[in-house]
Order: C-alpha cells, then sequence, then structure tokens
C-alpha cells in the first residue's frame, strides 16, 4: 500500500506511532494513530466494537490525502483505512490530557463565574460558546506556528465588530511567521502596535465571562491552543484598571474600587520618588511639624535618600520575584524575612529610616491594586526611572518624567485604537465607565471608541416593575 | 478612526497651551508697571483683540481645507512674500521656544533647583518636549488634552484660597488716569497672549476645519479669563503698587495663603508643578510649528529629523543670554516680532483671500 509506507516513512523515528492491521470478520482494516495522544481502551471498546457492528455506519468522516492524513494523526485522531471499501476514515481519539476546568488562581473574584480558562482551545471555545450560543458568534481557527502549527481562535461577535479593526487583527495575525508559538503571549508580542513599550497592548484574562463582556463591548477574543490566557483587543489604559466585579457588584461600590486601584497605581508609581525629591531637594516644602519627624527619623540613616530608597524598593522586588517561584508553603519564609529581617532590622541597625520602610510598604501594597498583572509590572519598573529623576533633579526631574510618561502613553496605540481613549480624544459619552462604572441605565451604549455596528446594548424602555 | 484628526476641543486646549506658558507667574506684573490698577482691564481688552485676529486667521484657514499658511500663504502673498513670511514665522517661533525655554529654566532654577546648571534644566525639559514632538501632532493633541484640564483645575483650587486676603477695594478707582496709560500697556500685555498663531499651522490637521474658528475662540477666551483672574486676584491681593515690586506676583498670592489646619503648608510648591506643564506644552506647540514650517520648506514629509535638529538651535538660544536682563531683552525682540507677526498678517490673509476671491468670480 502506497500511503501506508508514506505514513510509516513519515512517522519513522517516532516510536509512539502505531500502525497495526486488525482483522475484524471478513474485512481488514489498518489502524494508525499516535499512542501517546490515544488511550489504549478507546480503541479497544469503541472503535473495534463498532467496527464488528455491521449494522454500525461509520460516523467518522473520510479523508483524501497523506497529508491530511498526518495532520489527523498528529492532532490525536485514528486514521482508519477500511480495505474492502477503500476508503480512509478518521475517527476522534479521545485521551489527550487536558486540565479540567478549574477556577483561575490568577484572576480570582469575590462575585462572578469562577471558571477559568484551560490549555485547550476547544474546552476553552467550548466555554465561549456556552454563554453565548448565537450563530453571531463567530470563530475563526487558524495554524500558527511554522513548525509548532498551534491553534489560533479569532472570536468575534458579528454585528457588534468593527470590520475595521477586526481587519486589522487578522492581517497581523496572518502575517505572523514564527517557530512555534508556546503562549498567547508570543502571539501578543507579535501582534502588539508597539515593540518599545513597557505598557501592555493586549489584555489576557483567564475569566470566559469576562471574554464575553468584552466580545459584547466590540472587541476581539484571541484564544491560543495550549494557553489558558485569553487575549483581548484593543485594549484602552483604563482597562487595566477594571476587574469584572465592577460590573457584578452595584456600581457605587464598583466606582469607589475602581477610584481606590487609580489612586494606588498612581501612589505606587510616584510615591518614593516623591519622598526622594522631598527629602533630598526640597525639604522646605514639607510641612515643619513633618519635616522635622522625618529628619529626626533619618538623622542616623548614613546614606542619600536615592541610594536608601532604591535599596528598599529594589529589595521588595527581589522579594516580591521570590515569593512569586517559590512554593506556597516557602512563601510564607520569605514574607518573614522581608517583613522581619530586611524592614525591622534595617532600621534598627540604622541603615535605613523607618519613614522610608512606611513608604516601601505602602507602595507594594499599592502596586497590588491594579489587578491586570502586566499593567501593574510596567508601572512597578517605571518606578525606578522616577526614582533616579527625583534623585538627580529633584520635584523638576519627577514633573519631567511624569510628563514623559505621559507623552508616551498618549501616543500609543492598541490596533487603531488610542490608548488613552476614552479620556483622550474626549469621549465624555464613553466616560461612564472609565474612572467610575456609572450605573446600569447610563451604559446603554457599548464603547463610542470602537465604533461598535451595534450601538444599543439594551433598551430601557421595556424595563418593568410589576407595579 | 484609525488616521487621527484634531478634533475641536482639541483644538482649544491646543491653543490655550501655546499661550498660557511661562508669562502666567509674571503677568500681573509687566502689565501692572504700565497699566497699574486697572492691568485687568487691558489684559480682558488685548484678549478680544487677539480674539479678532484669530477669528480672522480661522476664517481664512476654514477657507483651505487641509491646508496651512505654509501651503495658501505663497499662494496668497506671492511666492516669495510668502517664503518671507513664513521665514519671520520660523524666526519668530525658534527665537520664542529658545526665550521660553530660558524663562522656564531660570524660574525652575530659582524656585525648585538653586544649585544645578542651568543647561542641565534646560536640557531637561527640551528632552521631554521633543519626545512628545517626535510622536507628531496628535499625540501633542492628546497630551494637552490630559495635562491642562488637570493644572488649570489644581490652579483654580489653589487660587480660591487667596481670595481670602483679597480687598476688592484695591482694584480701584477704574480708570482713574483715563485711557491713556491703557493704551500705552497694550503692545506688553499683548505678548502675553502670542501664541494663538499656532492655529495657522495646526488648523489643517482638524477633522473639520469649518469648526476651528469657533473652539479657537473659545481657547483664546479661556486664557482671556484665567488672565484676568490672576491678573484681578493678584492687584485685590497686592494693590496695584506692590505688584509692580515682586517679579512673580502670581507665585507671591500663593506664597501667602496661609491654610488652617491644612497638612499641604506651601501651596506655591504645588503651583510650579502646575506651571512646569503649561512652560513644556508652550515650547512644544513652538517646537513643533517651527519644525513644520522648516520642514515643509525643505519639501520634506517628515518634521521628525527638523525637530531633533532644531533642538541644538533652540539649546544654543537658550544658553546664549548671559543674566535675565539679557533673557528680557531677547524676549523682548522675540516678542515684538511675534506681535508684528499676527497683528499685520491676519488682516493681510484675509484681504489677499477677499480680493482673489473677487477676481476669481469676476474672472
Amino acid at each position: 500500500m502506497n500511503w501506508e509506507q508514506e505514513l510509516a516513512e513519515q512517522m519513522s523515528g517516532s516510536s509512539d506511532y502505531v500502525q497495526q492491521q486488525l482483522r475484524i470478520g471478513e474485512n481488514v482494516y489498518t489502524v494508525c494513530y499516535l499512542e501517546c495522544l490515544v488511550e489504549a481502551n478507546y480503541i479497544q471498546d469503541e472503535i473495534v466494537e463498532k467496527l464488528a457492528d455491521p449494522a454500525c455506519r461509520f460516523p467518522f468522516h473520510t479523508l483524501e490525502t497523506t497529508p491530511e492524513a498526518i495532520e489527523a494523526i498528529l492532532y490525536g485522531n485514528l486514521v482508519i483505512y477500511s480495505h474492502a471499501e477503500q476508503v480512509l476514515y478518521v475517527a476522534n481519539g479521545t485521551g489527550m490530557e487536558t486540565r479540567n476546568v478549574q477556577e483561575s488562581e490568577n484572576e480570582s473574584s469575590l462575585r462572578g463565574p469562577r471558571d477559568g480558562f484551560v490549555e485547550s482551545v476547544s474546552t476553552n471555545l467550548s466555554l465561549i460558546r456556552r454563554r453565548y450560543p448565537d450563530p453571531e458568534l463567530k470563530v475563526d481557527i487558524r495554524q500558527i506556528g511554522r513548525r509548532t502549527k498551534t491553534k489560533v481562535a479569532l472570536a468575534y461577535i458579528n454585528g457588534i465588530v468593527n470590520p475595521v479593526i477586526l481587519d486589522e487583527v487578522k492581517t497581523r495575525l496572518s502575517t505572523m511567521d514564527i517557530d512555534g508559538v508556546m503562549d498567547s503571549g508570543t502571539v501578543e508580542q507579535w501582534i502588539e502596535d508597539s515593540w518599545y513599550s513597557p505598557f501592555p497592548q493586549t489584555q489576557y484574562t483567564e475569566s470566559p465571562a469576562r471574554v464575553l463582556h468584552m466580545l459584547l463591548e466590540g472587541r476581539i477574543a484571541i484564544i491560543v491552543d495550549g494557553s489558558p490566557f485569553v487575549l483581548i483587543v484593543p485594549v484602552t489604559f483604563s482597562m487595566l484598571f477594571q476587574a469584572p466585579d465592577d460590573y457584578y457588584e452595584r456600581w457605587m461600590i464598583g466606582s469607589a474600587i475602581r477610584i481606590i486601584r487609580i489612586t494606588g497605581a498612581s501612589i505606587a508609581l510616584i510615591l518614593p520618588s516623591l519622598y526622594i525629591a522631598l527629602i533630598s531637594y526640597h525639604p522646605g516644602m514639607i510641612p515643619t511639624q513633618l519635616a522635622l519627624t522625618i529628619s529626626a527619623a533619618r538623622a542616623e540613616v548614613p546614606f542619600p535618600s536615592f541610594l536608601e530608597a532604591v535599596f528598599m524598593e529594589a529589595t521588595l522586588e527581589m522579594l516580591r520575584e521570590a515569593g512569586l517561584r517559590l512554593p506556597k508553603i516557602m512563601g510564607q519564609t520569605i514574607g518573614i524575612v522581608g517583613g522581619l529581617v530586611i524592614g525591622q532590622s534595617a532600621v534598627e541597625a540604622g541603615i535605613v529610616s523607618p519613614v522610608l520602610v512606611i513608604v516601601v510598604a505602602i507602595t507594594a501594597i499599592s502596586s497590588f491594586l491594579v489587578p491586570a498583572y502586566n499593567g501593574a509590572i510596567a508601572l512597578r519598573l517605571l518606578r525606578f526611572p522616577l526614582m533616579l529623576l527625583a534623585g538627580s533633579l529633584g520635584l523638576f526631574g519627577l514633573i519631567l518624567g511624569i510628563l514623559a510618561i505621559l507623552a508616551h502613553l498618549v501616543s500609543l496605540k492598541s490596533f487603531g485604537i488610542n490608548y488613552f481613549s476614552p479620556l483622550v480624544p474626549y469621549r465624555p459619552s464613553d466616560w461612564k465607565d472609565m474612572f467610575v462604572r456609572a450605573p446600569l441605565p447610563y451604559l446603554r451604549d457599548r464603547p463610542e471608541i470602537l465604533h461598535p455596528q451595534d450601538k444599543k446594548r439594551m433598551d430601557l424602555h421595556k424595563r418593568k416593575k410589576g407595579w | 478612526m484609525i488616521k487621527d484628526k484634531l478634533t475641536a476641543p482639541q483644538i482649544t486646549v491646543q491653543l490655550f497651551a501655546a499661550i498660557v506658558g511661562v508669562g502666567i507667574l509674571s503677568l500681573p506684573e509687566t502689565v501692572g508697571n504700565k497699566a497699574g490698577v486697572d492691568s485687568w482691564i487691558v489684559i480682558m481688552v488685548s484678549g478680544l483683540v487677539a480674539m479678532v485676529a484669530v477669528s480672522m486667521m480661522a476664517y481664512v484657514g476654514s477657507r483651505f481645507p487641509g491646508k496651512g499658511i505654509i501651503e495658501y500663504g505663497p499662494f496668497l502673498f506671492g511666492r516669495f512674500l510668502g517664503l518671507v513670511t513664513l521665514l519671520a514665522f520660523l524666526v519668530y517661533f525658534l527665537m520664542f521656544v529658545g526665550t521660553v525655554v530660558r524663562i522656564s529654566a531660570d524660574v525652575t532654577k530659582l524656585f525648585l533647583l538653586d544649585q544645578t546648571p542651568i543647561e542641565v534644566v534646560i536640557i531637561g525639559m527640551l528632552s521631554v518636549s521633543t519626545y512628545l514632538i517626535m510622536h507628531g501632532v496628535n499625540a501633542i493633541a492628546r497630551f494637552n488634552e490630559v495635562i491642562q484640564p488637570i493644572a488649570v483645575l489644581i490652579l483654580l483650587l489653589v487660587l480660591t484660597q487667596t481670595v481670602r486676603d483679597t480687598d476688592i477695594g484695591r482694584l480701584l478707582p477704574i480708570m482713574g488716569d483715563g485711557i491713556a496709560p491703557l493704551l500705552h500697556a497694550f503692545p506688553t500685555t499683548f505678548f502675553s497672549y502670542l501664541g494663538f498663531e499656532i492655529l495657522l499651522f495646526i488648523q489643517p490637521f482638524m477633522e473639520k476645519p469649518a469648526l476651528g474658528q469657533k473652539s479657537a475662540l473659545i481657547g483664546v477666551a479661556a486664557t482671556l479669563f484665567l488672565y484676568t483672574l490672576v491678573t484681578a486676584l493678584c492687584l485685590a491681593v497686592l494693590g496695584g503698587h506692590e505688584v509692580t515690586l515682586v517679579e512673580y506676583p502670581t507665585l507671591a498670592i500663593i506664597k501667602n495663603i496661609e491654610v488652617p489646619g491644612a497638612f499641604i503648608e506651601r501651596l506655591d510648591s504645588i503651583m510650579m508643578m502646575v506651571w512646569i506643564p503649561f512652560a513644556i506644552t508652550t515650547i512644544v506647540m513652538f517646537h513643533f510649528c517651527a519644525s513644520l514650517i522648516a520642514s515643509r520648506l525643505l519639501k520634506l514629509q517628515e518634521h521628525r529629523v527638523i525637530a531633533l535638529l532644531l533642538v541644538p538651535i533652540v539649546f544654543l538660544i537658550a544658553v546664549l543670554p548671559r543674566n535675565t536682563l539679557e533673557v528680557d531683552e531677547w524676549s523682548k525682540w522675540s516678542s515684538y516680532l511675534g506681535f508684528g507677526l499676527i497683528i499685520v498678517i491676519p488682516p493681510c490673509l484675509c484681504l489677499m483671500y477677499k480680493w482673489k476671491a473677487r477676481r476669481r468670480a469676476r474672472a
């Protein structure tokens, strides 16, 4: 058999490739599969049984070419050749090991759906599809990766999504030429607008409900096989401060929490540099009483405030990174080392001032307020250049630094959408879901910045109460 | 959506950003020297004159959609005179940027960094402004849209605290010396409105150039309001004579504030934080327009290379004056040049446009 040899040749060197002949009744079948991708019992229980039953029609679809057959095998399917009919069939194999759908650890929410994406693109799609049983939810699956041929699915809602943005996303995805796609992060970095920016230009999420929310706003989801993180584009800066809970909880709470997050992000960015600038350049600007307290506390410290702050902030980042990779049980040790040894002992030894420890602690807490980890880390890293500026040019340097960051942010774009929109250019109609989350009736329209095809989200006139 | 165009609010904010700059700290003093307690009247009147001039510019600009004075200037004035006009604008812009950078650096040095060499402060400012210019007119507009309202809001909040110290009586008598000192003060006052001429250069980037007039008028009116408020407050707090004795009356009245029970003791530090963005945005607008003219004159598509090449020139202009007196001299000359340009150019543009239009209609 020509194709049998061809298959065997292509798969030669793979010991897990199985090509075996089954004689069932009068007919002879050749079954080809990859051992590791197909459960052993499955062939015995399902396939052989079905083949043996003369009444059973093949529920499998047929194949024409060898490359098709190879692809089917590599994706964990069975290829069955019926010698009597001289037809190639493909049967879905089971037994691809995947993680069960479980609660996401990185994106925990107090209120809202708990299920999280897993590494399988089909499971992830099923999680979305189940929430949106409508043919208008389009899923465009393509293979990306010169060698890995990873499945990448593009999900959007036809009739809402802006076709211009959709085309742009499709173009960028189709021009991807890279040998392997390990995670959605690979895709993200290929399609993003600016490579030289610390800020994330796509958003990732593990929550299907959140993806659906974004799809309904007119955004596009990119699901990559092998990654539990689904990308959402286009993204704006304000989305970094939004969490799904904001929408599920009542609006005052949602808004208040958002304001806290934004305040936290600003504190995390500027507080250490403000400390440096005020202590070393403009002590006169601190209220007298406070200035006296601080200088009394700093009297023992041998370092300039810049070095002192950089030491402590760097230590904080090191602790954070160390805690991230360690097993959870070890994490507590890190906490003790960080809190007691470094904080308290450093103060007692007179190396840093207690005021600075408070500053560092506040910075740390505030930086964890930003829900989007990739956004939070960008802000945390930018803290260091700002500290350098504040250390060299004082308050003036700090303001220059902030202006430079702002200049960078307003110049960024995500798939043609201004990163800093809807704040600028002014779109007051979208401000209702930016710093605050307005009550439901005000969120009647989809975000205008995305120019969705269908603008209205709800019809308030239909709302009736029983009495 | 994909291709950015300036919106009407952006034009308003751009003009505001270009006009309000370093001058706001010293404005009451410069005007007060000439017009005394009636400074605020002069400021209002010159603001109205500026509004007339800006509406003329916007009128001509809206007749040439997608074109700025760089394109229609040579068409209306003839090739030679058009070129001369543009070169005059270029020289004026560069000198203006240089002096503004220098004055900002001087003030920064005075209030924030008394030990730092002035060159370092200048390089710091220029690097931020150039970085922003590199991103183009739309990014500049968005930047202004973020920073200007915040800065104005903080400034107004700080100014509310000065109201306690005011005495309206100090503003009296209105026009006690007749109209002559007002006329005498007019040119100096008008300098503080320099900046709205950038409309000639940014109007072609507008989405709907027809809206330019309204937006520009709002921008100048907002400046007029802010200037009048600041000057009136300074006069009402310090009085007509004292205003002329302090170099930066606006800072002086803010320093004077004592907020009972407040944590923040010195509001002037907040004022400085507001003032640096004001200065930088002015620098950005003028530097951008200068590089726009230069790049168009050299028939380049991009303004970026030119913008970078202009940085050393601006730097030199900024560091050349040896002391404040020389800075004042430079500033005076660039202001006279600008004053001449924006008093002469808008009516000329209007007249030439009308004349050409009539000739075309007759032909």
